[in-house]
């Protein structure tokens, strides 16, 4: 273990009895179950849910669980939260622990809300002088304060995730486990979450949350842990484990289902490649290098109308959507019956270092003929970069390179003197 | 645990037998508190009598067995009136009741907690017991009130009483420890619980003095690790009645302490894992 880990995971695993979740209802079908053959005899029913999952978390780490659904991210926040012991293996854990495994833990619909700031903070282990020092800034962080004596039983939805997650948002512990909870009320408060959430990270705490926004796990997250199975792929760097994530969508999804008919019976995609500005098929770009995205397409028989559709996304985020009508007068020029080259020019200094994908469609302004997912990918990386422009860089916030420019200008002589804007 | 630095905590299947960290219990008592409020107001939020309903219920249930059986088939007891003599100890058996179904249910009754959030479950059946104490003190209270204003004040030794009633809430608490985690496996246990406290019930000298049994029948009551708590209590309450048979007593002194010892290490050792079976 070295000096700054904070979580050290060794080969932990968990066995669940297949299941032992539902129980036998009653004693006599337990009977029944232990009698009928003898216990040799039973086969075995067991399956891992986690097995041999070791990792390190250090110090202030922000670090993201990816992986699809069973693959066991949950079991491994539960076993780290102590909600329920592995089956095998050991994990060493310096520091408080909070955990949230669900917002508003404990709530009591009979009670007032500022009964359930009590119960719920000292289930998520406050203490009641931490609780009342922190009251006012919880329901003022709410926004509720009017209803703060209403039975929570009365609360819309909206108004119940709110409450509990002010509560939720200040335990300060050193470090903080968090399963999917940043996805409570309306946009306005889902992003005061997410800036308390990253103040709280940025104040040197770690934090190891899953997470299925993969946009707020490549925004916030310091490294991740794919896991598949119950055991770990891919960890490391997010885009190093995002780009096993979507290998392993990629892969479940091969036989079609990924990427739909290329074919309709109008229209069909003959082919879909990524050139350099010089018409060279490349997979790899250079952050300053434009990207040029050609499709050749047949339109079977005269149609009144057809455009194509194209969409660029970075870890499932959607960046650019555009359609070869764009900033046309007439949207209607290609829907003859013939074969089409078309192209779009995506300019250097816009994507920043990453993996994309590139998804084509074909239709009309309410029919869909043609939608294929992740037909093209390409990388963009830092080739050209170097320490003097590390603006561009990919971990930076924000999910492009701004294609505005700055300009400043002095608008008057220093010392005590009034900028002339504000000037009276 | 031993050797481990502060701060420090090391997550491991759970191995072997021990029994549970009661200096544990002792740091959440702010949880436990929270909990044992939470209960006490959630039973009285909306109802607008509050306190009145849990003194009601020994006092109904005194009113009517003193019609029955001490009115109608007049249950001799040992001179005294019938409704003093049933109200002496059925405080006892109510608070004994209670707590053992809500301990023996309250894990399975917080399972939606337990499954997102860590706390030693023991803290479960502990404040459940403790928010029947709670009943049981004002129920008592009251008890002891109505039968001296009916002329039968209690002799001193009265304070002996309470060392029964932690006896019979050690006992409630042992066997809770054993029923939470077969509460949580088994649907039917709960009703099989309020089915064999039923009979317990009348199979205890509550409602009629131990001396109506015949002689051939007594080793029953032998089995029976309440029944000297119940004589014991109403010897405390009541100047005049019978006291425990000592040997009894300390038979059933032994037992307790025996099912509330394994009740807490089989607790302990299932406490991790309790939640992947309810």
């Amino acid at each position: 273990m070295s000096d700054r880990s904070v979580i050290v995971a060794e080969n932990i695993g968990k066995q669940y009895r297949l299941g032992e979740t539902a129980s036998y209802d009653t004693l006599a079908d337990a009977l029944k179950r232990r009698f009928k053959r003898p216990v040799a005899e039973r086969p075995s029913r067991h399956i891992w849910a986690l097995r041999d999952v070791s990792f390190e978390v250090q110090e202030g780490e922000i670090v993201g669980i990816i992986g699809r659904n069973g693959a066991g991210k949950s079991t491994l926040l539960k076993i780290l939260s102590r909600v329920t012991a592995p089956t095998a293996g050991r994990a060493t854990i310096r520091g408080r622990v909070g955990s949230l495994l669900e917002v508003g833990t404990g709530f009591q619909p009979e009670l007032t809300g500022r009964e359930n700031v009590f119960l719920n903070g000292a289930i998520l282990g406050m203490s009641r002088a931490e609780i009342s020092r922190k009251f006012d800034e919880i329901v003022e962080f709410s926004e509720i304060a009017e209803f703060i004596d209403t039975p929570v039983k009365r609360y819309s939805s909206g108004m119940h995730s709110r409450l509990a997650f002010s509560v939720a948002a200040h335990l300060e512990p050193e470090i903080l486990i968090v399963d999917e909870v940043l996805s409570v009320g309306d946009i306005a408060f889902q992003r005061k979450c997410q800036q308390k959430m990253q103040s709280f990270m940025r104040s040197g705490h770690t934090v190891l949350f899953v997470s299925h926004s993969l946009g707020a796990i490549a925004e916030m997250c310091t490294s991740a842990i794919l896991l598949d199975h119950g055991t770990i792929l891919r960890a490391g760097a997010v885009p190093h484990v995002m780009e096993g994530y979507f290998a392993l969508l990629n892969a479940a999804g091969s036989s079609g289902a990924r990427t739909g008919p290329l074919v309709h019976a109008d229209c069909e995609i003959l082919s879909a490649e990524i050139l350099t500005e010089s018409g060279k098929p490349s997979r790899t770009f250079d952050i300053s290098d434009p990207v040029v995205l050609e499709f050749r397409y047949r339109v079977k028989r005269d149609l009144f109308s057809l455009h194509i559709e194209l969409t660029v996304s970075r870890n499932m985020l959607e960046l650019i959507r555009s359609y070869d009508t764009d900033g046309y007068k007439d949207p209607n020029r290609h829907c003859r019956a013939g074969d089409y080259v078309c192209r779009h020019v995506i300019p250097g200094h816009f994507l920043k270092a990453g993996s994309y994908a590139v998804k084509i469609g074909a239709g009309t302004p309410d029919y869909s003929m043609i939608e294929a997912d992740n037909v093209l990918t390409f990388e963009i990386e830092e080739i050209s970069e170097n320490t003097q422009h590390r603006g561009y860089r990919a971990a930076r916030p924000g999910h492009v390179i701004s294609p505005g420019k700055w300009t400043t200008e002095k608008v008057a002589e220093a010392s005590g003197q009034r900028v002339v804007g504000n000037a009276q | 645990m031993p050797g481990v630095e502060p701060g420090v905590t090391v997550i491991e299947p759970a191995r072997g037998f021990g029994t549970p960290d009661w200096t544990a219990v002792w740091r959440l008592r702010g949880l436990l508190s929270v909990f044992l409020w939470r209960d006490i107001a959630v039973r009285y939020k909306q109802t607008m009598l509050g306190v009145f309903w849990i003194v009601l219920q020994p006092l109904m249930v005194t009113a009517i067995y003193s019609v029955f059986f001490g009115y109608i088939a007049r249950i001799p007891t040992e001179g005294k009136p019938y409704p003093v003599y049933v109200l002496a100890t059925i405080v006892l058996w109510q608070f004994f009741a209670r707590t053992l179904s809500e301990a023996g249910t309250s894990v399975h009754a917080q399972q939606a907690l337990i499954g997102k959030v860590y706390f030693p479950r023991v803290v479960l059946p502990i404040s459940a017991a403790l928010s029947s104490a709670i009943d049981f003190l004002i129920n008592f209270a009251v008890g002891l009130l109505v039968i001296s204003a009916m002329g039968y004040p209690p002799p001193l030794r009265v304070a002996g009483a309470l060392l029964f009633f932690v006896a019979s809430g050690a006992f409630a608490i042992g066997l809770g420890f054993w029923l939470s985690a077969l509460d949580a496996l088994y649907r039917d246990v709960r009703y099989l619980l309020s089915f064999v406290l039923q009979v317990w019930y009348f199979a205890t000298p509550i409602l009629y003095p131990i001396a109506a049994i015949p002689e051939q029948w007594r080793w029953v009551f032998w089995l029976n690790p309440m029944v000297p708590l119940v004589l014991g209590f109403r010897w405390c309450v009541l100047e005049g009645v019978a006291p425990p048979d000592s040997l009894q007593l300390a038979l059933s002194a032994s037992v307790i302490a025996l099912v509330f010892y394994s009740g807490s290490v089989f607790f302990h050792r299932i406490e991790h894992s309790i939640v992947d079976r309810v």
